[in-house]
């Protein structure tokens, strides 16, 4: 099993007239990292910095495969990520959604891997379209997505919203087990969302345009 | 998981296929193409066909009519490949995982495979309602070869453009006039001397020019129209 770590540096993100946060910094190598702050606060933009969505105004991300550092290419498959504005083909099952995404980063997942993902976010048995999927439904296949591409890395943001009990509970063991390995970010409003995390990044209140730093 | 990892002709390939599989379950993208193709074509043999021309004297006037109809059917679906996605929301998965010439070249495979799907049923239709000839089919093949690629791979590259624009559709619009006419010109040109018989290959070599500057261009610019 490869070792992999993640590490932000000073990042900051400003859009125009309205800084975000500034001087973000730190380093995961396994377990997981908890962003908590308030709506508006920068999370989800942090966490897509971090997943290469976006760019940022300054700092740097930086993450490394056994002590070799990832090209931007690299990193599309090696960091995993899901976040609420997430979407699916609605047409297609999710079965098939999954089957698409994997072809077309270059990781084709075989049938039984699809069926032991989808099986551990508990859509073993969900084969109609997508757009008859519930919320919860969709938020346990965003989740399935992040795992995909057998990531190094495993970017959540918002992992329990809209999850019921069970979901909860397949979202926490799924968490747990990557993060023996890999360096797990999850980002949500309430600490308490988050389960076992082992380092805190909190971000402060909701953004006032004067600019902010997290704490 | 695999271990042979697919190359890029097999990723752009696996857009190209989803693409067709949304719009074969959604249908009505595809028939309202073929509706407009079928309507445009009845109503231009019943405009034409009082002026009692000959088919010789027509040929000018048929291969424009033949390329407005091709035009005006693709234009329907052209600009949608990325702006789809913007928003239905699937293009941040999209962008996630897999890089903008990717996603690129698969759909314009797609726009490129739904407008020669187009000129098949509606260019022998177009020749029976208007009685109209063609003296060289491998002229009008080439040309329809050609100037299909280009017109897929100009305006899939604009939908990539203006996919996250605000007021897309009218963006399209604009940007696409001064880059599609210097496609249409050769392209009518080229029809016309395949209708007559009289093939010299100037305007093809134009199109086969305009095909390759956009398709580098695109290749080129991909990541900068699409990604952040």
């Amino acid at each position: 099993m490869a070792s992999a770590r993640i590490e932000a540096i000073a990042l900051e993100k400003s859009f125009p007239g309205r800084p975000l946060f500034a001087d973000v910094s730190f380093a995961l190598d396994r377990g997981v990292l908890a962003i908590v702050g308030p709506n508006g606060s920068g999370k989800t933009t942090l966490v897509k910095i971090l997943a290469g969505l976006l760019t940022p105004t300054a700092g740097t991300v930086r993450v490394e495969r056994d002590g070799r550092l990832l090209s931007a290419e690299e990193r599309r498959s090696a960091v995993g990520w899901s976040g609420p504005d997430l979407a699916f083909y609605p047409e297609l099952t999710a079965r098939e959604n999954l089957d698409f995404f994997g072809r077309v980063a270059g990781r084709p997942a075989s049938f039984e891997d699809i069926r032991s993902l989808l099986g551990g976010v508990g859509l073993a048995e969900a084969g109609g379209p997508v757009e008859h999927f519930s919320t919860g439904m969709k938020q346990r296949l965003r989740i399935a997505f992040a795992f995909l591409l057998r990531p190094d890395v495993v970017l959540l943001d918002e992992p329990l919203s809209g999850v019921d009990a069970d979901g909860r509970r397949a979202v926490a063991a799924l968490v747990a087990d990557a993060a023996r390995t890999m360096p797990v970010v999850l980002a949500a409003t309430a600490r308490e969302e988050l389960p076992d995390a082992t380092e805190v990044l909190e971000f402060a209140g909701r953004n006032t345009g004067q600019g902010k730093r997290y704490k | 998981m695999s271990e042979r990892r697919p190359g890029f002709f097999s990723r752009a390939w696996a857009v190209c296929a989803k693409d067709a599989a949304q719009e074969l379950r959604r249908r009505v993208a595809i028939a309202s193409i073929f509706f407009f193709a079928a309507t445009a074509l009845a109503l231009v043999s019943y405009a034409v066909g009082p002026f009692g021309l000959p088919p010789e004297a027509r040929s000018r006037l048929d291969a424009s009519l033949l390329w407005v109809i091709l035009f005006f059917s693709a234009a329907t679906s052209l600009p949608r490949a990325f702006v789809r996605e913007e928003e239905t929301g699937t293009g941040l998965g999209l962008r996630k995982v897999a890089p903008g010439v990717v996603v690129l070249a698969g759909k314009a495979l797609f726009n490129f495979l739904l407008f020669l799907a187009i000129a098949v049923l509606s260019v022998p239709a177009f020749s029976v309602l208007l009685e109209w000839q063609v003296r060289s089919p491998a002229g009008l093949a080439a040309v329809v070869l050609l100037g299909g690629w280009g017109l897929s791979i100009v305006s899939t590259f604009l939908s990539a453009l203006v996919a996250r624009a605000g007021q897309r559709n009218v963006l399209f619009l604009v940007v696409s006039f001064p880059l599609l006419v210097p496609l249409l010109l050769p392209a009518i040109a080229a029809t016309i001397q395949a209708s007559e018989g009289a093939v010299d290959g100037t305007p093809l070599r134009v199109l086969a020019a305009y095909d390759g500057a956009a398709t580098c261009a695109a290749y080129l610019l991909a990541a900068v129209a699409w990604e952040d």
